[in-house]
Order: C-alpha cells, then structure tokens, then sequence
C-alpha cells in the first residue's frame, strides 16, 4: 500500500482548442488535506472531477487507492466512486427529493440495508453537518449554507475514505463560509478522511489545508505545506496571496 | 459548412450511443419501479387530454369536410370507411406523436437539463449511480408503453368525433356510420398504426433525453436544448412515419 491514497500523474485536459491542465504532478496522502488554490478559469475544478473520473485525461493517470481508475469504464468506477464522496459547488441536491431521500441516496442504491437503518443513517450524517429534523424539507426550502451541509452530509453518508470540495464556501456569507470550514475540519478529524479542497478563497484554504498546492494555468506553481506557503517566495502566489489580503 | 456537418455527424453518434445504452440497461435489474410510475403517470396518463382533444376534432373536421368534398360523387356515404382507415393508419398515430413529442419531449428536455446545468448528472455520477438507468430508461421505457395506449384512445375518440359529425351533420344513422367504420377497418390497419407509435416513442424519449443531458450553459442553453427537442422529435415522428409505412406494407 502507498502511501497516496490520491495520485495525478502528468494530467493533461484540453476542451476544443482551450488547454486547461498541462502536466499536472499532485500526490494526496492517506488522512490528509490538500488545498487546491488557484483563481477562476486555472482548472482546479477540473482537476478535482479527474479524481472520481467526470472528466477523463486526455494525457496521464488518476490513481485511487492503488488502483489506476484512467481508462475505467462507469460500471468500473463504481467501487471508486463509493470510496470517494464530492461535494459540488452549489451542492447540487436532487431538487425532485426530499433531504431524506437526497442523503439517503447512496445508500439505497449501494446497500441491502432495511429503511429503519438508512434513516438512522441519515440522522447520523446529519447529525454531524449540525442539522436535525430537515428530513422532510425540500432542496429549495434550505439556505444556501443548509443546502451545502445537506450536500456534505450526502456525501459522506456512505463513510467515503476520500472527500472533494468543490468550491465549499463560493457564494456564502462569512458567517456561514466559517461554519462550513469548521465542519470540513471536524470531519477531517473525526472520520480520518483524505480530502481535497479546491478553492479561490484564501481564508479557507488556511484554515482547513495540510498542505497547500496553487495552480496557475494549467500547472502546479508552488507546493507546500500551509506553514510554507505562508512564507513563499513565488511571485505568482505572492501575487494571489496579497490580492487576499495576506502578505 | 464542414464545421455544421461534422457537429450534426457527432450529435447523431451521442444519440445512437444513448439509445444502445438505454436498451442494453432497460433489462438490468433491480427495475425501478418507482421511477417508472412516477412516469408512466406523468408522462402517459397526463398527456391524455391533449391527446385526446386533438383527435375529438381532427376527427369531427375530417368527417365534414370530407362529406362536403366528396358530395359531388355521392361519396359522403363513405365518411366512416375513410375516417376509419385515415384515422386508424396515419392521423391517430401521427398526431397523437407530435402532441407527445411538444408537450412530453419539451418537459422532459427541460428538467434533465436543469439536472445538467446544475451539476445534479455529475452528482448522479459521483453517488455512483448511472444516469442511463436512473433518467433515461425509466422516461423512454414510459414513452414506449403509453404512446400506442395514448394512440388506441385518440383513434377511438377522432371516430367517436366522426360519428357526431355524421350524425348531427351529415344525416347518417349511429348503425350505418359504425358499420362502415367496422367493416373498413383490418387487423393489419390497427396493428400498422399501433405499431408506428412504439418506434415514434423510443425516438422521441431518446431525442429528449439527450438535449437535456448535453445542455450547458444555464437556463439559456436549456431553452435552446428545449426547442432543440421539440423540433427534432417531431421531424423525427414525421420522417419516420413514411419508413414505418413503407415497412409495414411489406407484411
């Protein structure tokens, strides 16, 4: 066993003539954070699809937990995709759903489990985003910050060793922004997952990251961890840095 | 030019693609049962009214006018004999379709491209499920079934239209007009214009489940996908109307 549990390995993507990973190098270690840090349009986004095969690489490989997942067709990426959940960016809840069934999603689909025990489970997953008795709600009855939770809780109800966020706290207010910080660190802490954070906000990527890597057109500018990162030299993330308002 | 061809050339191959992964998938068990009873109703017993008033009335204004227009040759003694065949082989099937293909294509275009553009597909994807299975199947397997019910009930509706027009209009007995329905009628005649509908709903499922899959770019690129939809479904329903005929004169 390596001691990756996520590994990209020269990725190259291109969409028509725009390229928008050019030889991308990360290696994501067992129970640790990597922030993904970048401006709008670098591909950081579309790195993190990479990892559970939404997007394929036209040059390189995506390894999962020791298994090349490249070339893997969707019914092979099953077991894959259950061992890693994604939180996308506006959360993307089934709108047709309740919150119940939108949490329990995956688990009807991947387990013989009697209803009782998927909402046992439910409770649980929203147990620990701090949300109860939302079961019944509809997706559009929720906040932009209760939605994301909602989504977080989707995605870990199924107890994924890995977890990606997209854009975790794009579009919320500070206040809520924290809240969904703190949630993504005491995850980290309680369940031991591996985590990828791909995000423009600086504040966050702090807080929640191990380590940091900063994406700038395509390719990995600067790694290291948070402590470091703080202290580098590189002129593109000093740049991003003080348009932050550190350094 | 070339750029145009080759888009269409490369929508055509997405489309035949998604049909080969909805038949292969359709089998695959556990079946959805929910799923598909959720649009059975929605997409079958739902479209009943429309469907319905378009044949009541195609089918009162075709006994008219062909009792007005065949007058002359004292053909207006045949409205049940040329109702019954044109009904029954082309009318009922026919535009039963393109109602479906407006009002059920464009519906079902439009909520799976606002699952697309709010990335609710690639959250299908990621849960691990498979959008085909779940989105797909259960719609044209719907579609498949209820468009030859849909087609029974207008062709029986568009007669019954007839047979007031005849009736109030035309003068004829309730008994005269029916046996010449009846006697006009064949088998073949139903199972032809039955048949035809199976097709026209795979076409029109699979046409209105890929525009919703492939649409991007917000509420924009799901109007287009919509209208997209109703267009193609419908030429499609009236291309493949003639190849149908052609076919099933063969038997």
């Amino acid at each position: 066993m390596s001691e990756s549990f996520i590994r990209f390995v020269d990725i190259h993507k291109s969409f028509g003539d725009k390229q928008v990973l050019r030889g991308v190098d990360l290696d994501i270690g067992r129970g640790e954070t990597v922030v993904v840090l970048g401006g709008s349009g670098s591909g950081k986004s579309v790195l993190l699809r990479h990892t559970i095969g939404l997007h394929r690489p036209d040059q390189g490989q995506v390894w999962v937990d020791d298994e090349e997942i490249t070339e893997l067709s969707e019914e092979e990426l099953v077991e894959p995709r259950k061992k890693v959940g994604m939180l996308f960016q506006a959360g993307a809840l089934f709108d047709s759903m309740t919150v119940l069934d939108n949490v329990a999603f995956a688990l009807r689909e991947h387990t013989d489990w009697p209803e009782e025990q998927v909402r046992e489970r439910v409770a649980e997953v929203l147990g620990l985003v701090e949300l109860e008795d939302v079961e019944e709600l509809m997706p559009a009855d929720l906040s932009g910050g209760m939605r994301k939770r909602v989504a977080m809780a989707r995605a870990i109800a199924l107890a994924p060793r890995g977890i990606l966020y997209d854009e975790p706290t794009t579009g919320l207010d500070p206040i809520t922004a924290t809240t969904i910080n703190k949630l993504i660190r005491s995850l980290q802490e309680r369940l031991g997952v591996t985590s990828i954070v791909v995000t423009h906000d600086i504040h966050s990527a702090f807080t929640v990251g191990d380590r940091l890597a900063f994406l700038d057109e395509g390719t990995i500018v600067y790694k290291g961890t948070i402590e470091e990162a703080k202290q580098a030299t590189d002129p593109k993330l000093r740049r991003f840095l003080r348009g932050g308002g550190y350094g | 030019m070339h750029g145009i061809l080759t888009l269409q050339m490369k929508e055509l191959g997405g489309v035949v693609r998604l049909a080969w992964a909805t038949i292969r998938t359709a089998p695959r068990r556990p079946i959805e049962f929910r799923l598909w009873a959720d649009q059975l109703y929605e997409l079958g017993v739902q479209s009943t009214t429309i469907t319905n008033v378009t044949l009541l009335f195609t089918g009162m204004v075709l006994s008219i006018q062909t009792a007005y227009s065949l007058a002359a040759y004292g053909g207006a003694a045949f409205v049940g004999d040329i109702l019954a065949l044109s009904v029954v082989r082309e009318l009922g099937p026919v535009l039963t379709a393109l109602m479906v293909a407006g009002r059920v294509g464009a519906g079902v275009t439009a909520e799976i491209g606002s699952m697309a553009v709010t990335e609710q597909i690639d959250a299908l994807r990621a849960l691990a499920a498979d959008p085909v299975r779940k989105l797909v199947v259960p719609r044209v397997g719907a579609l498949v079934l209820v468009l030859p019910i849909l087609t029974i009930l207008a062709d029986t509706v568009a007669l019954f239209g007839g047979l007031l027009m005849s009736v109030m209009e035309i003068g004829q007995s309730r008994a005269y007009y029916m046996s010449h329905v009846m006697s006009a009628l064949s088998l073949s005649d139903i199972a032809s214009g039955v048949g035809k509908t199976v097709f026209f709903g795979f076409f029109i499922g699979i046409i209105a489940c890929y525009n919703g899959i492939t649409a991007t770019g917000g509420a924009d690129g799901v109007g287009r996908a919509t209208t997209n939809t109703v267009v193609v479904s419908s030429l499609s329903v009236i291309i493949s109307d003639f190849f149908l005929t052609k076919l099933f004169l063969l038997f």
